[in-house]
């Protein structure tokens, strides 16, 4: 994981390379909450190129962010720049509508929660099945704040919830433009 | 003795309300009444915003101040103890030299009567002696007063490494004020009369036949027989014209010790006279210019008509804009001085101090000064016990230090005065180097190590218009665009 911030007048650049984890997380809060409650920034670029992380960080991370996101005042423009993937993905496409891009280059894969478990660990039926409810739950509440982010009416998100959610399962590479006709990004740069 | 008891405001007294700044102050655009009154340092480059995005909100919340909705809440709250609304009106002092806030303060008088004072034209006048005891004022307590505006006797004063000179001139003054005012206590007509002497004194002279005709006692433009006088009396003959004078005197029994130091002048050595005359003609100059009395009359023994009263302006609550000259003259200067000096005078021996004041001025490195009466920086530390809030609008800090060295000998503790003393500061767009190093100084520095200040990042230089840095007297501070 790495943060490496740079200082421009009119809109500083945060660059987020590595795996997304709480350590990341809390690097990244911390770097926007300064710059915008000292360095007084309402517009930031987030740029990324992670292969992913923990689904925890990303919960917290989204959290944190909603000013950004919701854009009250706030602009998050997110970039992929090489690859983002899974938790980086959604971190991607959770940036201020019209503020998405990715690079033609970049890489982008979406995909449903998965779980590791450390090798010769053993589980028991009600703990497997405590697993795959969480993974559920963290799966409907991703997918969920895609869809109202990304959908004003209200009435377009469940179609629109069901159309990522075949999307996810495909565990596939998409290129930029496709994520733009997924509207999971604005614009490719 | 007049009691200079303050009555500052307190917290309960309804806000000022700025249009605009609903992102530096909220959504009730709401500043404390306390904290108005601990004065705003607006700076920026032409163009920068500062007038449209500063200078004019803070003066339209000035004079609509109370708004109904703030009193009202006031007034539940403090009962019977509310100071009146029409009480808490307050009276508003203008420097416009761009013409641009005249007009606001007409669209927002609000019943209040509005005197528009415009620099070198005719119209209502101060009388500088307003409120004084001119029945038992001496001789030399008007001049010195009078000399303490004087922009020519103060910078010289300040200037030179022999002020003996200057104060020997302004000795000089007091005589001929003296005299005049002896026998004004004895009736105008015995002032005309001895004008008329020394007229005939001088009669038959050829080489003063040209200022015959001003030689006498002039109501409006009291100075102006002296200055004639003594722009002549520089001669090697003896001083003609302040012979005469003397002679005059003589006649009608002037007790001498009125007229000593004229008679020590006379005795002098030519070339040390002419110094002398030359320090009190340059004074005399600037205080017999008409541009000075079509604004101020300096007469210390009578009003003269068409004067504007500022004790009442305060009483009532009305609005003076004084329009000064863009362009630098120390006679201009002396008129602002003459008309901030009588302000700050009633602002704190005021009979009633319930009523706020607001002094605005735009384009202030063209204005402010740093006299003990006149100066800002004697007024803004203890000001904001009497209800007094103070707008300094400037290009930049740099130029405030500029026109404060020319004018006083503490022109950089003034100013330190003046900065500290401003607890609301806005800094709009400006390239001025010691703006920038003031921006710094108040800015706490970055919380996190090893990182810039944000003034690095973000420099005067780049902030687009009406944008702004702002310090608030609570200790906020931000980075602001005002959404007019």
């Amino acid at each position: 994981m790495s943060i490496t911030t740079l200082l421009d007048v009119a809109c500083p650049s945060i660059r987020l390379t590595g795996e997304i984890d709480m350590p990341a997380c809390y690097a990244l809060i911390d770097e926007m909450k300064l710059l915008h409650d000292y360095y007084r920034f309402r517009t930031i670029e987030l740029q990324i190129d992670s292969p992913g992380g923990s689904a925890d960080a990303l919960g917290y991370l989204v959290l944190s962010l909603r000013d950004w996101r919701e854009g009250n005042g706030r602009t998050l423009k997110t970039v992929a720049l090489n690859q983002a993937c899974s938790a980086a993905a959604l971190l991607l496409s959770l940036g201020t509508m019209g503020h998405r891009q990715a690079s033609p280059a970049s890489r982008l894969l979406y995909h449903p929660m998965r779980t590791e478990f450390s090798q010769g660990t053993v589980r028991t039926g009600a703990q497997l099945r405590m697993t795959s409810r969480l993974i559920e739950e963290w799966d409907g509440k991703f997918l969920d704040m895609l869809a109202s982010h990304v959908c004003r009416e209200e009435s377009e998100r469940p179609a629109y919830r069901r159309k990522l959610k075949r999307l996810f399962q495909k565990e596939r590479f998409i290129e930029p433009n496709e994520a733009v006709s997924y509207c999971l990004i604005d614009k490719v740069v | 003795m007049a009691d200079e008891r303050p009555l500052p405001f307190t917290g309960a007294h309804p806000a000022f309300r700025v249009r605009g700044w609903r992102e530096m102050l909220g959504a009730g655009e709401e500043i404390a009444a306390v904290n108005m009154a601990r004065h705003f340092l607006i700076t920026g480059e032409t163009g920068s915003g500062k007038s449209l995005s500063g200078v004019i909100p803070l003066l339209e919340a000035a004079l609509r101040y109370p708004e109904r909705d703030a009193y009202k809440a006031y007034r539940a709250k403090a009962g019977k103890k509310a100071d009146a609304r029409e009480q808490l009106r307050p009276a508003v002092l203008v420097v416009d030299p761009k013409h641009e806030l005249g007009e606001v303060v007409q669209r927002e008088a609000a019943g209040r009567e509005i005197t528009t004072v415009q620099y070198g034209t005719p119209g209502k006048r101060l009388y500088f002696f307003e409120g004084r005891d001119i029945v038992s004022m001496g001789a030399s307590d008007a001049v010195d007063s009078i000399l303490a505006q004087s922009d020519f006797y103060t910078r010289d004063l300040a200037g030179t490494r022999e002020p003996s000179w200057c104060i020997q001139a302004g000795n000089l003054i007091k005589d001929f004020v003296a005299v005049d005012m002896f026998l004004a206590r004895q009736g105008i007509d015995k002032l005309n009369a001895f004008w008329s002497r020394v007229r005939t004194k001088m009669a038959g002279e050829q080489e003063v036949k040209a200022i015959l005709p001003l030689l006498c006692y002039n109501r409006d433009n009291y100075f102006r027989a002296m200055a004639a006088l003594v722009a002549y009396s520089t001669g090697d003959d003896g001083s003609l014209p302040l012979a005469a004078y003397l002679y005059a005197c003589e006649e009608i029994n002037i007790p001498g010790e009125l007229t000593a130091r004229l008679v020590s002048l006379v005795t002098l050595y030519h070339s040390t006279r002419s110094g002398l005359v030359w320090t009190a003609n340059g004074i005399l100059c600037d205080l017999a210019s008409e541009e000075l009395c079509s604004c101020v009359s300096l007469n210390p023994m009578e009003a003269p008509e068409n004067t504007f009263s500022v004790c009442a302006m305060l009483e009532r609550g009305d609005a003076l804009v004084y329009i000064p000259t863009i362009s630098p003259s120390a006679v201009a200067d002396t008129v602002g001085r003459c008309i901030k000096a009588k302000f700050m005078e009633f602002v704190f021996t005021r009979e009633n101090k319930v009523r706020p004041f607001a002094y605005i001025v735009d384009e202030a490195h063209g204005f402010i000064t740093a006299g003990e009466q006149d100066g800002e920086q004697s007024l803004l530390d203890r000001c904001r016990a009497y209800r007094t809030m103070v707008v300094l609008s400037t290009q930049s800090i740099a130029s405030l230090k500029v026109r404060l060295e020319g004018s006083a000998a503490f022109a950089g503790s003034a100013l330190q005065v003046m900065l500290n003393n401003c607890g609301n500061a806005l800094y709009f767009r400006s390239s001025d180097i010691a703006t920038q190093e003031s921006v710094q100084a108040r800015i706490p520095d970055c919380p996190m190590a090893g990182r810039p200040h944000v003034i690095k990042v973000r420099p005067l230089t780049s902030l687009a218009t009406g944008s702004c840095y702002a310090l608030r007297a609570d200790g906020g501070w931000g980075l602001f665009q005002v959404q007019l």
